[in-house]
């Protein structure tokens, strides 16, 4: 019990501070991670990996798995409800608050918010590039990849089949 | 409306939710045309530029993309309830396929095959992350201020590991600071 309730709050929180979505949710949960000795760090990259190649958003995707391995198919569930609790919470309140068109203090708040989320994204891309980046073969795909994102439209689905082969082969 | 007629509305939202969150990949901004297509067009549950209006709200609220899209088109379609039917339908197809996902990774064990494959998926993850922080930074009209901000968030996440809650709070706080101080000099 106290664990669900524990896997509620941790969720709840990252689903609080998420702002932007997407990737912010990285550097939240990699705290988390570590904190609780919930997953390793590579077991947390395959499973960005995998929510690249499913449908659905990174948060809710690492809340079900986070979930169902801390305490099962009851765990996924509160995890899950625990990390859009706070999306719909603010989203209800907003959306009763702007019912009549926009302000721009949200707009205002978020252009501080942007940089901070990016300093944050770019400090966990860095630290978990340390830690994996161990051999050259991984120094070829980290760069590589990084260039065809850069310069390419290449689909990420693509890049991890890709990258899986190589690891098969090489690995 | 009757009560049958609203709860027949709550199930076809539901279901078209439902198909929106099974054919969004890497979830986000990307399904905006599919609902406005099924939103708009097919159902006729909103106008137009209520839609849009909609949309645009959606970055103040913290948490998926994808999500908030839903909750905040599901309150104006049909109030709270609506708000709690669609984000259910959108995350039900991506809850099912991870819960799938998890079971067999954790019951096939340690794969070696699958573990190779993870062994070069990953430094591929480490670029997807550095990216995602580039492409960011591109949507940013970049001032010294938002430089020093950006800097000071980078240092204490790695150098010092500060909890990003603690960085996000006091962006945001920086941000409302300002917002109230620009409303009193206009």
């Amino acid at each position: 019990m106290l664990t669900l309730l524990k896997l509620f709050g941790t969720f709840f929180e990252i689903g609080l501070f998420g702002f932007g979505g997407g990737y912010v949710i990285i550097p939240l949960i990699q705290e988390h991670l570590v904190k609780n000795n919930w997953m390793s760090i590579e077991e947390f990259l395959n499973l960005v990996a995998i929510a690249e190649v499913t449908p659905g958003s990174i948060s809710v995707n690492s809340a079900t798995y986070v979930g169902y391995k801390v305490y099962g198919v009851l765990g996924s569930v509160v995890a899950t409800l625990g990390v859009i609790s706070p999306s719909l919470i603010v989203g209800l309140l907003i959306a009763a608050f702007f019912k009549n068109g926009t302000g721009n203090t949200p707009q205002n708040i978020l252009k501080f918010l942007a940089p901070a989320v990016i300093g944050l994204i770019l400090g966990s891309g860095f630290t978990i590039g340390i830690t994996n980046i161990t051999s050259l073969i991984n120094l070829l795909i980290f760069v590589i990849v990084l260039l065809l994102l850069v310069f390419t439209d290449v689909n990420p689905i693509v890049i991890i089949i890709a990258t899986a082969l190589i690891g098969i082969v090489f690995g | 409306m009757t009560k049958e007629k609203e709860k027949n509305k709550l199930f076809s939202m539901f279901f078209t939710f439902l198909k929106i969150g099974l054919f969004t990949f890497g979830g986000g901004y990307a399904m905006i045309p599919l609902m406005e297509k099924e939103i708009v067009d097919n159902n006729k549950w909103l106008e137009k530029e209520k839609f849009t209006q909609t949309v645009s709200l959606t970055q103040a609220i913290p948490g998926s993309v994808s999500v908030n899209l839903s909750i905040l088109l599901g309150y104006n379609i049909e109030g709270v309830l609506g708000a709690i039917v669609s984000a259910l339908g959108v995350i039900l197809p991506s809850f099912v396929i991870i819960l799938l996902i998890a079971l067999a990774l954790t019951n096939l064990g340690e794969l070696a095959l699958l573990e190779k494959a993870f062994s070069g998926i990953r430094p591929a993850v480490a670029a997807f992350i550095l990216y995602a922080a580039f492409s960011l930074s591109k949507s940013i009209n970049w001032s010294t201020i938002l430089f020093i901000i950006f800097l000071t968030s980078f240092f204490l996440t790695t150098v010092f590991n500060v909890n990003p809650i603690y960085i996000i709070a006091g962006a945001f706080i920086i941000g409302t600071l300002s917002s109230r101080f620009n409303k009193r000099n206009n």
